[in-house]
């Protein structure tokens, strides 16, 4: 029986192209040339971050971590539960600070785009030393005001906690008022550690290194289109309006006020790329430019270093269960609902959607439409719709747990299963209470790390039954042949670094690898990477091709019948999870 | 051809415009009778947060919440009922 599979025509508008495999794929092929670029990065964030790290000072931080541990036990064994000051002091010295070298400084310093502004725009790129003082003084009766506070509340979790101490911990009303004292001091120690920092405003000049990340990201991609066989020069050319245009859109995104919306760069690049697309067009000069799968595939490949897997029990069973047992089973109940209810007219639209709602929001539609070939314009209709609801429920969530009067750890499990965006999510605990913010912080970290797993899942189930002809069997080497093999490249980097998170401990890996190799090399990079993607998503996008997704308003439906659907079983799950089968775990949170 | 050219110049005026007295014109307006957005808000800048930030990575506030969870459900040592 011949063994065929439906080979769509090439298609110039997916997020992803077909491959036919060959050994010059290697290098002419932008999904492995993404993995090489990718994993080039990675491995240099690896070098000088975390192999590079002095043996003794690793051996010393061991050493800290063991006694902090220590102290800590002591403290919960004494106190049947009860986290004192001391406790959290001892956990306060596992924080450990990576120690980059110069040139590990300079990529993070030349990697930087514009930053926060209020009033105006030039905020962003360029502070004085004048300008940084003045704000520095200006910040300073803040911090004197708080140092104060901290020293009050301070004072009074030391005399809860001897009121609690003197009853032996026995009296649940002192423990309580203790608790609640020493989560008091704990919050005004973060407040304080703003208000420190802006007494000490550095000042910056970005016009000066963004020339050079311009020609920076410009040789590498342009090297990159040279192997495909494009014209490197013409890429360059576009390369610098794109790159302009991916500087408004990041500056758009820093007002202050329109983060707080929830309206980033991600949002502007593509509202701003389509008015200009469908109103003076996109000059023709830039259109060699607008690589969006070379861009989002090298993204997704830095993103594989943050997909950490020794994070998903970092909260237990329970946890597992609210982001790793709900997640799968509200994408896979959306997709069908989508499929067979509402019949939508296009599956990739429908599979970008449901991850989208149901994972983690703008990340996982990115790594879902990749891993399934589906267009700019779904791509970007998906997040649209998720941006919007995204905006909701950030403030209504946290207004219908007060008024229920839902517990806190309930409450932030709920937000953290539910919420699409990563930052929403921290934003929307925090409004809740500390508590509700670990938790939901938490929670939508282990969540982003199905991201790895989820593209897999689509990509293999793209290619094995979507793609292929009803009735016929596919081999084992035409699923190959079709595969996004970028994906690989995600993963292998997501394996290579959750082996050394392992090896280093939750302590180490937080500060070599999260703040340091992330923060320092990897996230900026991948940052940049989506930004290009979706400026050129917006300038390649024809608002009737939008509407053409968008009619009979199914994706919109689509969405909220599966939101509603998450937020019934995340509660659900959420309550069964941490109130009736793990108390103790929600007891010690 | 030049009166398509300007006209087409015009619809992106038009439409900058709107989008900048959406966000900065209507919506304060808006959130000005949603008390409950406007705190929201006000929580968002003075914290410092991001709620646009992608990934967990991109969100500082992460590392603590892992840390204190761990150490939370270790030093518990939890029993399924």
């Amino acid at each position: 029986m011949t063994q065929e599979i439906i080979q769509p025509e090439h298609d110039d508008n997916v997020v992803i192209d077909q491959a036919k495999s060959s050994w010059s794929d290697l290098w002419t092929k932008e999904d492995f040339l993404a993995i090489w670029f990718g994993l080039l990065f990675c491995f240099l964030a690896l070098y000088l971050y975390v192999l590079s790290y002095p043996a003794q000072d690793r051996a010393d931080a061991v050493e800290k971590i063991g006694r902090a541990n220590a102290v800590m036990e002591a403290e919960v064994a004494m106190t049947g539960g009860l986290k004192t000051i001391a406790y959290y002091e001892a956990q306060a010295s596992k924080v450990f600070k990576a120690k980059p070298n110069d040139f590990a400084k300079s990529f993070t310093v030349y990697m930087k785009g514009p930053g926060k502004w209020k009033d105006n725009p030039m905020d962003a790129f360029v502070l004085s030393k004048e300008a940084a003082d003045a704000m520095s003084l200006k910040n300073m009766p803040a911090f004197e005001k708080s140092a104060a506070n901290l020293a009050k509340v301070y004072e009074e979790a030391q005399l809860a906690e001897s009121a609690a101490k003197m009853a032996n911990f026995e009296d649940a009303d002192l423990n309580a008022d203790a608790e609640q004292k020493i989560n008091t001091w704990r919050t005004s120690v973060t407040a304080h550690k703003q208000a420190k920092a802006k007494t000490n405003i550095k000042p910056f000049n970005i016009l000066t290194t963004l020339p050079i990340l311009f020609l920076g990201l410009g040789a590498l991609f342009a090297f990159g289109v040279a192997l495909m066989g494009e014209k490197p020069a013409k890429f360059f050319v576009g390369f610098a309006g794109l790159f302009v245009f991916a500087i408004i859109a990041v500056t758009l995104g820093s007002q202050t006020t329109m983060k707080g919306y929830g309206v980033g760069k991600e949002a502007w690049a593509i509202l701003i790329g389509m008015l200009i697309a469908n109103t003076i067009g996109t000059p023709k000069w830039v259109m060699p430019s607008l690589k969006v799968e070379f861009f989002i595939k090298t993204g997704l490949v830095l993103l594989g270093s943050g997909i950490l897997m020794d994070k998903i029990i970092a909260i237990g069973i329970p946890g597992l269960f609210v982001a790793w047992v709900v997640t799968p089973i509200v994408l896979i109940v959306t997709y069908i609902f989508g499929q067979k209810v509402l019949k939508m007219p296009s599956k990739t639209l429908n599979i970008v959607i449901s991850a989208d709602m149901s994972v983690c929001g703008t990340s996982a539609a990115i790594a879902t439409a990749a891993a399934c070939r589906a267009k700019k314009e779904e791509l970007a209709l998906s997040i649209g719709i998720s941006l919007l609801f995204t905006a909701i429920m950030m403030v209504v969530m946290p207004v219908v747990i007060k008024a229920l009067g839902m517990p806190e750890v309930l409450g932030g499990a709920w937000i953290g299963g539910t919420i699409d965006a990563t930052g929403a999510v921290a934003a929307a605990g925090g409004f809740l209470g500390l508590k509700a913010m670990y938790v939901a912080a938490t929670i939508k970290m282990i969540q982003n790390v199905l991201i790895g797993v989820t593209a897999f899942g689509v990509a293999v189930y793209w290619v094995a039954k979507v793609d292929r002809v009803e009735g016929q069997k596919v081999s084992v080497f035409e699923i190959w042949h079709r595969f996004p093999k970028f994906v690989l490249g995600f993963l292998f980097a997501s394996i290579i670094f959750s082996y050394y998170s392992g090896q280093l401990g939750t302590e180490l890996s937080s500060a070599l690898i999260s703040a340091g190799a992330g923060k320092g090399m990897l996230s900026p990079l991948r940052g940049w990477c989506f930004t290009l993607s979706f400026a050129a998503i917006g300038l390649g996008t024809n608002f009737r091709e939008l509407a053409h997704y968008f009619k009979g308003g199914k994706p919109v439906i689509l969405y909220i019948v599966g939101q509603s659907f998450n937020l019934a079983l995340t509660l659900l799950m959420a309550y069964i999870m941490f109130y009736v089968v793990f108390p103790d775990i929600t007891a010690s949170i | 051809m030049k009166y398509t050219i300007a006209f087409n110049y015009l619809k992106l005026a038009s439409g900058v415009f709107v989008i900048w007295a959406y966000f900065w014109m209507v919506h304060p307006v808006i959130i000005q009778y949603m008390p409950n957005f406007a705190n929201y808000l006000d929580f968002v800048q003075k914290n410092n947060m991001d709620p646009t930030a992608l990934y967990y990575n991109d969100v500082p506030i992460t590392k603590e919440a892992e840390m204190n969870n761990r150490d939370a459900v270790r030093l518990t040592a939890p029993k399924a009922k």
